[in-house]
């Protein structure tokens, strides 16, 4: 029988793993009342959380941060949700990029169509990008740091539409968290695998109070 | 003797001041319209104080009949009151006059008659004052008879009023005035709809004669519902969809619902909130029916889609849908635990492999973690072709399945230290036990 040494060594603490064990947490999301919501699942099955921060206006979660956006201030979210910094901005909402990484890339602010780099200063402003109608997210930034815009209806985004549902109805679409996209339909909400493209329901968020 | 029999027969035989017609004299009847009949009653008393045979009971004349006469001879006891009929039916537009004759007695007959077309209701004739019954019907559908007017005389008629009132309304009727010779007749429909249940009226005017018409409304019941899965059987972790079919096409707009409960099928273990309709956020989901659907609508769709949990059991539907109330149940069977996801990642100080999966019966116990090198070798420990690293986390799972409160997801991360060379492992598998038995999941690729 062949055997050889390899210089790796395996330790594994049974107790550790009962402390490792947690909900699992596909990402987070905004309710009807914009108040930030973990959603726990996996494919099939998903729970919404407790509502965390109120006064949201626009969110997207990458697994690794988040990023979310007041009336008047980008927020920089934790894995979870914490806020970590707090920038003036523009008032409205906001569409976000994450690096591939997971780590936040740029924010555009739709009232003012301003595109901004997400740095450790704050807020870079970049040149005035031609965006596309209609378009609904700024997708992860690629190698050369270029934001990807995906449009609702545009051929090049094929995480961006859900197959069941038509892309004319398709009304926002962000990152939920890790391996995951967030598809918001007037058919209703979607969670997208971002691997397979394997698409199912999300739970609605409890009504406006 | 014998004289004096016959002498008695003769006598009650003869004695027509016992018997007397009430009204007596001269009898008038209602004027009628022609081809209609009207009819008078006549009593005819024996108000002596003995029996008397009434030898016949007659009235001439071709418009005049006594429908209910009685076989004669009859005999009338003391005191005893014979009623009966005098109908009269012209054929034509005219005064008639006609002798009634019962027994010995006699009386006058007079009636008149005027010109009118003859009504008839779907073949069959209505005589004044008649009435039209259009039955029980359904609320919201239109109900029809067709009539038409005949004329039966042997003059010219001329029709200046035809129409219908209250909840009834006139179909392709002739314009008026209508000329209708002898022998002639006009076709027309008479329809309602009626909104409400309850009683519906109205009258047909022909000229100056009315003729009832009345019906009456009843909502039908509302179609069956049924729940049709789109999956007969389902499993955990999965977002199935039912939909509700109906028995016939909707006739009216509705409203109902579909709830379900969760029924677990091993005692002491938490409820699932995970069991939901996504579209509601919640364990019910209202639909509605438009007339003509043959499906119920839940929003924009024909159906609803449903998660099943992660959790063993019973998914019991309930259906409501009017008064009609009726479940449907699925079973969620107990199984091997699920792996959704395992994500493996190195860090400086070894390798993490993170689990998202689920246990329907919430009594994982065993992990065993087997990790392959580049070539596909299996590696554990320090060794090639090692076996699998068996971790027991049964009390790890009991205390986290207490708290956790989602059912049977859960997220593991298990940590490995590696001492040197972490880089050279590639990718890994694992394998969890429950009481079902144990489930393998694929060989993931370590980034």
């Amino acid at each position: 029988m062949k055997s050889r040494f390899l210089p790796a060594f395996f330790c594994v603490a049974c107790a550790a793993v009962g402390q490792s064990l947690s909900a699992p947490r596909a990402g987070f999301m905004l309710d009807r009342s914009h108040r930030i919501r973990p959603v726990f699942g996996m494919a099939g099955n998903f729970v919404l959380g407790e509502a965390l921060a109120g006064e949201v206006l626009s969110l997207a979660f990458s697994g690794k941060s988040g990023l979310a956006k007041t009336e008047t201030q980008l927020l920089l979210l934790d894995r979870d949700a914490a806020t970590i910094q707090a920038f003036d901005a523009p008032p409205g909402k906001s569409l976000f990029a994450f690096h591939a990484d997971g780590t936040p890339a740029y924010c555009y602010f739709e009232a003012t169509g301003d595109l901004a780099r997400i740095g450790p200063d704050g807020l870079e402003p970049l040149e005035h990008p031609v965006l596309p109608d209609g378009f609904r997210l700024i997708g992860i930034a690629d190698d050369n740091g270029t934001p990807r815009i995906l449009t609702a209806d545009s051929t090049n985004a094929p995480t961006n539409a859900p197959s069941n549902a038509p892309s004319n109805v398709i009304r926002k679409v962000q990152q939920l968290g890790e391996g995951w996209m967030q598809i918001d339909t007037v058919l209703g909400t979607y969670a997208r695998r971002t691997e397979t493209g394997a698409e199912y329901r999300l739970p609605v968020p409890e009504p406006v109070e | 003797m014998i004289r004096l029999w016959i002498a008695g027969v003769l006598l009650a035989a003869s004695l027509p001041a016992q018997l007397a017609l009430n009204p007596s004299g001269t009898i008038t009847l209602p004027t009628v319209y022609a081809p209609d009949f009207s009819e008078t009653k006549v009593n005819l008393i024996n108000a002596g104080t003995q029996s008397v045979t009434l030898a016949t009971l007659s009235i001439g004349g071709t418009a005049f009949s006594i429908p209910d006469a009685p076989a004669t001879p009859r005999q009338l006891a003391a005191g005893e009151s014979l009623p009966f009929t005098v109908r009269f039916t012209p054929v034509d537009a005219g005064s008639f006059s006609a002798v009634l004759q019962a027994g010995s007695l006699t009386a006058f007959v007079l009636a008149k008659s005027l010109a009118a077309p003859a009504l008839f209701v779907d073949g069959g004739p209505v005589h004044q004052p008649g009435s039209v019954d259009f039955g029980t019907v359904e609320t919201g559908v239109p109900v029809t008879r067709h009539f038409s007017l005949r004329n039966l005389l042997r003059q010219p008629l001329a029709i200046g009023i035809l129409a219908a009132t209250g909840d009834f309304h006139l179909m392709a009727a002739p314009p008026l005035p209508i000329a209708l010779a002898p022998g002639d007749s006009i076709d027309f429909d008479i329809a309602a709809k009626p909104m409400q249940p309850g009683a519906f009226a109205g009258a047909l005017l022909i000229d100056d004669r009315s003729f009832t018409l009345s019906g009456i409304a009843a909502d039908r019941p509302p179609p069956l519902p049924q729940i049709v899965f789109r999956d007969a059987q389902v499993k955990s972790a999965q977002q199935s969809r039912l939909s509700v079919s109906l028995s016939e096409p909707a006739r009216v707009a509705a409203a109902g619902s579909v709830e379900f409960a969760f029924e677990l099928l091993t005692n002491g273990l938490a409820g699932d909130p995970g069991v939901l309709f996504p579209a509601s956020g919640t364990r019910s989901i209202g639909f509605t029916v438009a007339p003509g659907d043959t499906l119920a609508r839940f929003g924009a769709s024909n159906f609803a889609d449903f998660q099943t949990g992660t959790t063993s059991g019973n998914l019991v539907f309930r259906i409501r849908f009017g008064d009609f109330l009726d479940t449907a149940t699925l079973v969620v069977p107990p199984d091997v635990a699920g792996v959704d996801q395992i994500r493996a990642t190195r860090a400086a100080a070894g390798i993490a492999v993170e689990v998202i999966g689920f246990d329907n019966t919430r009594s994982a116990s065993r992990l065993a973690f087997t990790f392959f090198d580049n070539d596909g070798n299996t590696v554990n420990g320090n060794t090639v072709n090692g076996s699998a690293i068996s971790v027991d986390a049964t009390d790890a799972f009991h205390g986290y399945f207490q708290t956790s409160g989602l059912g049977g997801m859960f997220a593991l991360t298990a940590s490995f230290p590696v001492t040197g060379g972490a880089d050279r492992i590639a990718g890994v598998q694992v394998d969890l036990v429950n009481s079902q038995g144990s489930a393998h999941s694929q060989r993931v690729s370590f980034r």
